[in-house]
């Protein structure tokens, strides 16, 4: 049996496991409660079963060593790329799946969305492409970004799954961002705003009137504005302390998807700002203790430390999204709340950025060592 | 968190650089710091945005966590507690013998919120609600509150629910029934689907037997399909019991539609009274519909000709007459009349029928005759105004006050303007207007020694809590004449049915005393050639128990006479009523 402290540095800060630990079991409990009655037992079993298998999984991935991955990132990435493609392909595709979209894949007895595991895979070419040396302008690089963005979103276009496109181009720009460039993506965001705008303004009628359900739900607050106004009566019935865990009046089936999309909502409603609040702190210490890591190596190992941003970033970025679409500051896709939301595959997912980021994090103690030794 | 010592982060200024300010000189060193030789900025600058925008999701929480849009309170206020309309039971109606006249049966309503319906799952409706609810609910839907079917009896509708097709709800609900489906529906009335009264004694009792819906405070469930918004109703309802008895009723409006159709007479009505209290028994009118079938061919079915039509009652009137006569001293008992068959009288001359010459008569013989001239001359002899209030205390000209809707007053004219031969016409039937429900309680008063009773029909109403809210009660109005006179006047009409014009009434099982009555149908001030055929009459003749009329209106096939086909009909009543009592 081998000791711990031989496979992870004996600095090794262990909180960049416990804080999902901690969430993972937020959202357990608020699965719980808001199928409490009707789907109890098999989303509650069923999401603690996949927690198994998930720290199983986090384990597995953290063992690999970092360059291995990197020597890898080809592979990966082509192979989470070509997976995306199964869908649509009938042996494994899953029909009649939530949502009328063909996001799902079947295997055996298995069915995981594979987009999940796209982002870390891109996220890791993404950082291996960015970081190694060469004398390619910025420009170069970026046009190398957009390239790579085509690319990554045609499969996840085809499903179509627009939330997984913005995801996933967003997780290749935030490393762009971060290991070559800010300014240039700036001024072209803003130059390319314009146009945007323009065209918005001018848009045809019926993406109007979608823009507009999203401005204005309460145009028709029983049909296209009835959950968006659902999940901010729920944030308003939370208050300061909430209904109390198993109170909530939104779940019962007022709140469509209360333990998926919605989760942060239902979890706003029963446990009050005091609870969502102290979800998202554990969210900021859990990116704080990242950081930390990413101090230690980000002068010395450009790699491992665009590749913990990239990796922080593409949490970050779903539970942005996700969370700024329930509070309606912005609209809504179908991307879930890391760790929290109920579904396999994403919590598998998640906890295997999990892996590689505790695997990060104990190269980060060596890195230090060898730049103190020498 | 350590402390980050910037200086240490190889941010010097290159040597060879020219002077400049410090914020151009920060960013052309940012714009070369993707070379090699660089001091990672841009690093804090994105760790810093991403916990900034983690911040920002905490103020996003507690912006709608604190500082709710309206509407949202609003909606989340009064979303979830739904106030449920429980359709309650209706009161039920009973007879006199406490036979359920109307009564509520609990049934089932189908309706689907359109919010939680798969226009997929229509065709599963076909099979219990036909094609065209499939067709309606392939559709998307408005609302929350779609009706597939109202009032599904019980039995069918578990057939339904067992299905569990998803997304139908249940409410629950009743249904009003007649069990005796027509009998006694101008009394009754009907209900609309939402069992408010809508006629009879269902309109004007509605406030006792219409139970307010009660309301249910639940928890609203959005989406579940099948939770029914049921609850326990109080089992206690109203009552509302009558006077009628519903054997009488049946047999009574079964001889009616008989005689009515035999003689395919336009209108028809009946009315059995208990001479000592004024409660009416029986009370029927024809044409006639059924109260559960709600729809109804012509407005004429609506009108109850037992208490809601006017017309000349004819010969029927003269015992009335004469009593009056009686009273007032315009004749008496040993009085004798010479009848030639016609007699002229102040500008007209009055007939008999066919100028039939009677001779000699007693008053008796009179009555038995339906003698005109022998009444015109006792017309004759009595005061104007005393006649008219005699005929007012009878319940003339007014509205007898029975506690059903529809009822007219009749016509009586003012004695001021009884020139002429008015008084004589009166005498014998002619130039007023009756209901039979007048008639009826007017001829109570011959059989019960004189005394006029204000007809009633509710007998007893229970409210709730079984407590007796409202008791109808005999109450005499006029002892209008003497007890002598009410009996030798029906014996007078004993020997009608005996040996006189009512013969046809005349029965084997029990001795009737009675009159017929004929009379032609005045139209704008002129008589037409069209006849309503009457038979008024009591039994036990020596003791009378009951009082009956029945009018025939305008009988168009047959003979035209209230002795030839009102008086077998009253007959075969009488028969069959004294078979069952």
């Amino acid at each position: 049996m081998v000791q711990l402290n031989q496979l992870f540095h004996k600095r090794t800060n262990w909180s960049i496991v416990f804080i999902p630990m901690v969430l993972t079991g937020i959202g357990i409990l608020s699965i719980a409660s808001s199928t409490a009655g009707s789907s109890f037992d098999n989303s509650v079993f069923k999401q603690a079963a996949w927690l198994g298998i998930s720290l199983l999984a986090m384990f597995s991935v953290s063992l690999i060593p970092t360059e291995l991955l990197r020597k890898w990132s080809n592979w990966i990435v082509l192979i989470a790329w070509f997976t995306c493609f199964l869908p649509k392909i009938p042996g494994f595709s899953l029909p009649n799946a939530p949502g009328g979209a063909m996001r799902w894949v079947r295997l055996g007895p298995l069915t995981f969305q594979p987009s999940e595991l796209l982002f870390t895979a891109v996220v890791l070419k993404a950082s291996d492409m960015f970081t190694k040396k060469n004398h390619y302008s910025r420009f170069v690089k970026l046009c190398v970004a957009g390239v790579l963005i085509l690319v990554v979103a045609f499969p996840l276009l085809l499903q179509p799954d627009m939330g997984s496109t913005v995801v996933a181009s967003a997780c290749i720009m935030g490393v762009f961002v971060e290991s070559v460039d800010i300014v240039l993506p700036l001024i072209l965001g803003g130059t390319l705003s314009i146009p945007i705008i323009i065209g918005m303004i001018s848009m045809a009628g019926y993406r109007k009137a979608r823009l507009a359900a999203f401005l204005d739900p309460w145009k028709d607050p029983q049909g296209k504005g009835f959950q968006i106004i659902q999940g901010l009566i729920a944030f308003a019935n939370g208050g300061l302390l909430g209904q109390g865990l198993g109170y909530g009046f939104q779940k019962l089936n007022y709140l469509p998807a209360a333990y998926t999309d919605y989760i942060f909502a239902a979890i706003a409603e029963e446990l009050g700002f005091i609870g969502a609040a102290f979800v998202l702190l554990l969210f900021l210490m859990w990116f704080l203790q990242l950081f930390r890591a990413y101090l230690r190596v980000h002068i010395k190992d450009k790699f491992r430390g665009t590749l913990i941003w990239g990796i922080a970033f593409s949490v970050l970025f779903s539970l942005l999204i996700n969370l700024a679409g329930v509070t309606k500051f912005i609209p809504l896709t179908g991307i879930a709340v890391p760790f929290i939301t109920y579904g396999g595959t994403s919590l598998v997912s998640t906890w295997m950025k999990v892996g590689i980021l505790l695997r990060l994090e104990s190269d980060s103690w060596q890195v230090k060592q060898n730049e103190q030794n020498k | 968190m350590r402390k980050i010592n910037i200086e240490k982060l190889n941010m010097q200024k290159p040597s060879g650089m020219p002077k400049r300010s410090r914020f151009t000189w920060f960013l052309s060193h940012y714009m070369n710091s993707h070379s090699d030789n660089y001091s990672n900025v841009r690093g804090y600058i994105v760790w810093g945005i991403m916990f900034f925008a983690v911040i920002l999701l905490i103020i996003f929480t507690a912006i709608r966590q604190f500082f709710p849009d309206e509407r949202v309170v609003q909606r989340g206020e009064s979303q979830y507690w739904g106030k449920m309309n429980i359709s309650a039971s209706r009161g039920d109606i009973l007879d006199r013998r406490d036979s359920p006249l109307a009564i509520s049966v609990p049934t089932v309503l189908f309706f689907i919120d359109p919010k939680n319906w798969d226009t997929q799952n229509a065709p599963m409706l076909g099979e219990f609600f036909g094609e065209g609810v499939v067709k309606k609910f392939s559709r998307l839907l408005p609302g929350r509150y779609q009706i597939v079917k109202r009032n599904v009896r019980l039995d069918s509708a578990k057939r339904i629910i067992e299905r569990k097709i998803p997304g139908l709800s249940i409410k629950r609900e009743n249904l009003r029934v007649y069990p005796h489906g027509s009998l006694a529906f101008h009394i009754l009335g009907y209900c609309d689907i939402d069992g408010h009264g809508q006629a009879g004694i269902e309109l004007e009792w509605d406030d006792l037997l219409f139970i307010q819906s009660q309301e249910f405070t639940t928890a609203r469930m959005s989406k579940r399909s099948s939770d029914g918004y049921g609850g326990d109703i109080l089992d206690e309802i109203s009552r509302v019991k009558l006077t009628l008895d519903v054997r009488f009723q049946e047999i009574v409006e079964a001889n009616l539609a008989l005689a009515a159709k035999q003689h395919n007479v336009k209108w028809a009505a009946g009315i059995i009274m208990n001479p000592k209290t004024g409660e009416v028994l029986a009370i029927a009118s024809y044409p006639t519909a059924d109260g559960n079938k709600r729809h109804f061919s012509s407005p004429l079915v609506m009108m109850n000709n037992a208490v809601g039509r006017n017309y000349e009652p004819g010969s029927i009137f003269k015992p009335l007459s004469m009593s009056i006569a009686l009273e007032l001293g315009g004749t008496n008992k040993n009085m004798t009349y010479v009848c030639g068959g016609r007699i002229a009288l102040h500008d007209a001359v009055i007939h008999d029928v066919n100028n039939h010459a009677h001779g000699h008569q007693t008053l008796h013989q009179v009555l038995m005759n339906s003698c005109n001239i022998g009444m015109s001359l006792m017309a004759e002899k009595c005061a104007h105004y005393d006649t008219y209030k005699m005929l007012v205390q009878y319940g003339f000209g007014r509205k007898s006050g029975i506690d059903t809707a529809g009822e007219e007053a009749g016509l009586l004219n003012k004695p001021e303007e009884w020139r002429g031969i008015v008084a004589a016409n009166t005498f014998i039937g002619q130039g007023v207007g009756v209901t039979a429900i007048q008639m009826v309680t007017a001829m109570s008063a011959i059989a019960n020694g004189g005394k006029i009773f204000k007809p009633y029909i509710v007998d007893t109403v229970y409210g709730r809590d079984g407590k007796v809210v409202y008791k109808g009660r005999p109450k005499i109005r006029y002892q209008v004449i003497s007890k002598g006179t009410a009996d030798f006047i029906r014996s007078g009409m004993e020997q009608v049915v005996a040996a006189g014009g009512g013969r046809a009434a005349k029965s084997k099982t029990v001795e009737i005393a009675g009159k017929t009555g004929t009379a032609q149908v005045a139209e704008h001030g002129h008589y037409t050639g069209r006849h309503n055929a009457s038979f008024i009459g009591m039994w036990p003749a020596s003791a009378p128990e009951y009082v009956m009329v029945i009018t025939l209106g305008e009988p168009s096939s047959g003979s035209y006479y209230g002795g030839k086909i009102a008086a077998p009909c009253f007959k075969k009543i009488v028969e069959e009523i004294e078979k069952v009592e």
